[in-house]
Protein backbone atom coordinates (compact mmCIF):
# COMPACT_ATOMS: atom_id res chain seq x y z
CA UNK A 1 0.00 0.00 0.00
CA UNK A 2 1.34 3.40 -0.98
CA UNK A 3 1.02 6.52 1.13
CA UNK A 4 -1.59 8.90 -0.21
CA UNK A 5 -0.48 12.32 -1.27
CA UNK A 6 -3.02 15.03 -1.98
CA UNK A 7 -2.27 18.59 -3.02
CA UNK A 8 -5.15 21.06 -3.24
CA UNK A 9 -5.64 24.79 -3.60
CA UNK A 10 -8.45 26.28 -1.54
CA UNK A 11 -9.96 29.76 -1.71
CA UNK A 12 -10.42 31.52 1.58
CA UNK A 13 -13.02 33.96 2.79
CA UNK A 14 -13.54 36.95 0.48
CA UNK A 15 -12.49 40.27 2.00
CA UNK A 16 -13.54 43.73 0.94
CA UNK A 17 -11.74 47.01 1.12
CA UNK A 18 -13.92 49.71 -0.34
CA UNK A 19 -15.22 48.25 -3.59
CA UNK A 20 -12.15 46.06 -4.09
CA UNK A 21 -12.55 42.35 -3.35
CA UNK A 22 -9.70 40.17 -2.11
CA UNK A 23 -9.82 36.39 -2.39
CA UNK A 24 -6.93 34.60 -0.65
CA UNK A 25 -5.76 31.20 -1.88
CA UNK A 26 -3.93 28.58 0.16
CA UNK A 27 -2.31 25.35 -0.94
CA UNK A 28 -2.48 22.26 1.20
CA UNK A 29 -0.45 19.09 0.97
CA UNK A 30 -1.84 16.10 2.82
CA UNK A 31 0.05 12.88 3.31
CA UNK A 32 -1.79 9.99 4.91
CA UNK A 33 -0.36 6.60 5.63
CA UNK A 34 -2.82 3.88 4.65
CA UNK A 35 -3.61 1.39 7.36
CA UNK A 36 -2.28 3.75 9.98
CA UNK A 37 -4.21 6.57 11.62
CA UNK A 38 -1.40 9.01 10.96
CA UNK A 39 -0.72 11.83 8.58
CA UNK A 40 0.79 15.20 7.83
CA UNK A 41 -0.78 18.41 6.57
CA UNK A 42 1.16 21.35 5.26
CA UNK A 43 -0.74 24.51 4.41
CA UNK A 44 0.82 27.60 2.92
CA UNK A 45 -0.45 30.83 1.45
CA UNK A 46 -0.14 30.98 -2.34
CA UNK A 47 -1.65 34.16 -3.72
CA UNK A 48 -4.35 36.77 -3.44
CA UNK A 49 -6.78 37.49 -6.21
CA UNK A 50 -7.67 41.19 -6.30
CA UNK A 51 -10.86 42.16 -8.09
CA UNK A 52 -11.04 45.90 -8.72
CA UNK A 53 -14.39 47.73 -9.13
CA UNK A 54 -13.66 48.32 -12.85
CA UNK A 55 -13.57 44.55 -13.42
CA UNK A 56 -9.77 44.30 -13.55
CA UNK A 57 -8.24 41.29 -11.80
CA UNK A 58 -4.77 40.90 -10.36
CA UNK A 59 -3.10 37.86 -8.89
CA UNK A 60 -0.53 38.80 -6.27
CA UNK A 61 1.73 35.89 -5.31
CA UNK A 62 2.82 35.56 -1.68
CA UNK A 63 6.56 34.87 -1.67
CA UNK A 64 8.13 32.98 1.21
CA UNK A 65 11.36 34.96 1.38
CA UNK A 66 12.71 33.11 4.44
CA UNK A 67 12.39 29.75 2.66
CA UNK A 68 13.99 31.09 -0.51
CA UNK A 69 16.98 32.44 1.42
CA UNK A 70 17.24 29.15 3.37
CA UNK A 71 17.26 27.06 0.17
CA UNK A 72 19.76 29.43 -1.47
CA UNK A 73 22.14 29.06 1.48
CA UNK A 74 21.76 25.25 1.47
CA UNK A 75 22.23 25.22 -2.31
CA UNK A 76 25.42 27.28 -2.06
CA UNK A 77 26.69 24.89 0.63
CA UNK A 78 25.95 21.81 -1.47
CA UNK A 79 27.47 23.29 -4.62
CA UNK A 80 30.53 24.42 -2.66
CA UNK A 81 30.91 20.95 -1.16
CA UNK A 82 30.55 19.35 -4.58
CA UNK A 83 33.13 21.74 -6.06
CA UNK A 84 35.59 20.95 -3.25
CA UNK A 85 35.06 17.22 -3.73
CA UNK A 86 35.59 17.37 -7.50
CA UNK A 87 38.69 19.59 -7.19
CA UNK A 88 40.24 17.28 -4.58
CA UNK A 89 39.55 14.20 -6.71
CA UNK A 90 41.08 15.96 -9.73
CA UNK A 91 44.20 16.79 -7.75
CA UNK A 92 44.55 13.22 -6.55
CA UNK A 93 44.25 11.89 -10.09
CA UNK A 94 46.91 14.36 -11.24
CA UNK A 95 49.24 13.33 -8.38
CA UNK A 96 48.80 9.65 -9.24
CA UNK A 97 49.56 10.27 -12.92
CA UNK A 98 52.82 12.11 -12.08
CA UNK B 1 5.94 -13.68 36.58
CA UNK B 2 4.24 -12.31 39.65
CA UNK B 3 0.64 -13.44 39.87
CA UNK B 4 -0.22 -10.32 41.92
CA UNK B 5 0.13 -8.19 38.77
CA UNK B 6 -2.61 -10.01 36.94
CA UNK B 7 -5.92 -8.18 37.16
CA UNK B 8 -9.19 -9.96 37.31
CA UNK B 9 -11.70 -9.11 34.54
CA UNK B 10 -13.83 -7.04 36.92
CA UNK B 11 -10.79 -4.93 37.82
CA UNK B 12 -10.14 -4.04 34.20
CA UNK B 13 -12.02 -1.04 32.85
CA UNK B 14 -13.22 -1.92 29.42
CA UNK B 15 -12.92 0.71 26.69
CA UNK B 16 -15.61 0.64 24.09
CA UNK B 17 -13.68 0.35 20.79
CA UNK B 18 -16.34 2.34 18.92
CA UNK B 19 -16.15 5.13 21.45
CA UNK B 20 -12.38 5.07 21.24
CA UNK B 21 -12.48 5.28 17.46
CA UNK B 22 -14.94 8.18 17.51
CA UNK B 23 -12.75 10.03 20.02
CA UNK B 24 -9.76 9.52 17.74
CA UNK B 25 -11.77 10.67 14.73
CA UNK B 26 -12.84 13.82 16.56
CA UNK B 27 -9.27 14.56 17.57
CA UNK B 28 -8.13 13.94 14.00
CA UNK B 29 -10.78 16.35 12.66
CA UNK B 30 -9.78 18.97 15.21
CA UNK B 31 -6.19 18.57 14.15
CA UNK B 32 -7.07 18.88 10.46
CA UNK B 33 -9.02 22.08 11.20
CA UNK B 34 -5.89 23.63 12.70
CA UNK B 35 -4.29 23.45 9.26
CA UNK B 36 -7.27 25.06 7.54
CA UNK B 37 -7.20 28.02 5.09
CA UNK B 38 -8.45 30.21 7.93
CA UNK B 39 -5.34 29.24 9.87
CA UNK B 40 -3.13 30.29 6.95
CA UNK B 41 -4.77 33.71 6.63
CA UNK B 42 -5.16 35.37 9.98
CA UNK B 43 -7.90 37.69 11.11
CA UNK B 44 -7.67 40.92 9.08
CA UNK B 45 -6.65 44.00 11.04
CA UNK B 46 -8.29 47.25 9.96
CA UNK B 47 -6.42 50.48 10.49
CA UNK B 48 -8.18 53.44 8.89
CA UNK B 49 -8.39 52.74 5.17
CA UNK B 50 -5.77 50.05 5.46
CA UNK B 51 -6.47 46.33 5.82
CA UNK B 52 -3.62 44.14 7.06
CA UNK B 53 -3.89 40.37 6.59
CA UNK B 54 -1.22 38.25 8.29
CA UNK B 55 -0.31 35.04 6.48
CA UNK B 56 1.45 31.99 7.86
CA UNK B 57 2.36 28.49 6.84
CA UNK B 58 0.93 25.77 9.04
CA UNK B 59 2.37 22.30 9.38
CA UNK B 60 0.56 19.61 11.27
CA UNK B 61 1.55 16.00 11.91
CA UNK B 62 -0.32 13.42 13.89
CA UNK B 63 -0.52 9.75 14.68
CA UNK B 64 -2.70 7.46 16.73
CA UNK B 65 -2.57 3.93 17.94
CA UNK B 66 -5.15 1.62 19.36
CA UNK B 67 -4.70 -1.85 20.68
CA UNK B 68 -6.17 -4.49 22.90
CA UNK B 69 -4.83 -7.53 24.61
CA UNK B 70 -6.27 -10.48 26.40
CA UNK B 71 -5.62 -13.32 28.72
CA UNK B 72 -7.97 -16.19 29.17
CA UNK B 73 -7.15 -19.07 31.40
CA UNK B 74 -6.21 -19.74 34.97
CA UNK B 75 -3.82 -17.68 37.07
CA UNK B 76 -0.61 -19.51 37.91
CA UNK B 77 -1.00 -20.94 41.39
CA UNK B 78 2.68 -21.31 42.10
CA UNK B 79 5.11 -18.41 41.80
CA UNK B 80 7.93 -20.86 41.02
CA UNK B 81 6.01 -22.24 38.07
CA UNK B 82 8.01 -20.09 35.65
CA UNK B 83 11.32 -21.66 36.70
CA UNK B 84 12.91 -23.73 33.97
CA UNK B 85 12.75 -27.46 34.34
CA UNK B 86 9.62 -27.36 36.46
CA UNK B 87 6.26 -28.24 35.13
CA UNK B 88 3.82 -25.37 35.01
CA UNK B 89 0.55 -25.67 36.80
CA UNK B 90 -2.59 -25.00 34.84
CA UNK B 91 -3.77 -21.41 35.37
CA UNK B 92 -7.27 -20.03 35.53
CA UNK B 93 -8.84 -16.59 35.14
CA UNK B 94 -9.37 -14.11 32.37
CA UNK B 95 -7.88 -10.70 31.87
CA UNK B 96 -8.08 -8.43 28.92
CA UNK B 97 -7.82 -4.77 28.24
CA UNK B 98 -7.54 -2.21 25.54
CA UNK B 99 -5.95 1.15 25.17
CA UNK B 100 -5.05 3.86 22.79
CA UNK B 101 -2.72 6.74 22.44
CA UNK B 102 -1.69 9.40 20.07
CA UNK B 103 0.42 12.39 19.50
CA UNK B 104 0.69 15.34 17.24
CA UNK B 105 2.61 18.43 16.39
CA UNK B 106 1.44 21.72 14.94
CA UNK B 107 3.85 24.33 13.75
CA UNK B 108 3.13 27.76 12.35
CA UNK B 109 5.45 30.37 10.86
CA UNK B 110 4.56 33.85 9.61
CA UNK B 111 5.24 34.27 5.89
CA UNK B 112 4.08 37.74 4.87
CA UNK B 113 1.72 40.58 5.54
CA UNK B 114 -0.81 41.55 2.90
CA UNK B 115 -1.45 45.27 3.06
CA UNK B 116 -4.54 46.36 1.18
CA UNK B 117 -5.42 50.01 0.66
CA UNK B 118 -7.93 51.60 -1.70
CA UNK B 119 -4.93 52.45 -3.93
CA UNK B 120 -3.76 48.87 -4.24
CA UNK B 121 -2.52 45.71 -2.58
CA UNK B 122 1.10 45.08 -1.62
CA UNK B 123 3.05 42.38 0.16
CA UNK B 124 5.47 42.77 3.05
CA UNK B 125 7.49 39.58 3.54
CA UNK B 126 8.29 38.48 7.09
CA UNK B 127 11.94 37.48 7.50
CA UNK B 128 12.69 34.78 10.06
CA UNK B 129 16.24 35.78 10.95
CA UNK B 130 16.73 32.82 13.32
CA UNK B 131 15.99 30.31 10.56
CA UNK B 132 18.30 32.10 8.14
CA UNK B 133 21.08 32.24 10.72
CA UNK B 134 20.63 28.54 11.50
CA UNK B 135 20.82 27.70 7.78
CA UNK B 136 23.98 29.79 7.44
CA UNK B 137 25.59 28.14 10.48
CA UNK B 138 24.66 24.64 9.24
CA UNK B 139 26.16 25.38 5.82
CA UNK B 140 29.28 26.93 7.37
CA UNK B 141 29.69 23.86 9.59
CA UNK B 142 29.27 21.54 6.62
CA UNK B 143 31.82 23.47 4.56
CA UNK B 144 34.28 23.62 7.47
CA UNK B 145 33.92 19.85 7.98
CA UNK B 146 34.54 19.16 4.31
CA UNK B 147 37.58 21.45 4.07
CA UNK B 148 39.17 20.09 7.26
CA UNK B 149 38.53 16.52 6.08
CA UNK B 150 40.27 17.24 2.80
CA UNK B 151 43.22 18.94 4.52
CA UNK B 152 43.66 15.86 6.73
CA UNK B 153 43.55 13.47 3.79
CA UNK B 154 46.23 15.51 1.98
CA UNK B 155 48.61 15.09 4.91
Amino acid sequence: MKPQLRAETHPGQTLRIGKTRLIPFAQSLQITLPGLPAGFIWNRPVSILVQYPDGREDIIPIPDVTRRIQFTIYGIGLLGGLFLLVSTLNQRIKEKNK
Amino acid sequence: MNSKNILSPDQVTQIDPEKGMSTMENTLNQFISTADVDAVYGKPIKSGDMLIIPTAEVFCGMGFGFGSGGFEGEKPQDEDADKPGEEKEPSSGAGYGSGGGGGGYTFSRPVALVIATPEGVRMEPVLDRTKILLAALTTAGFMFGMISGMMKSRR
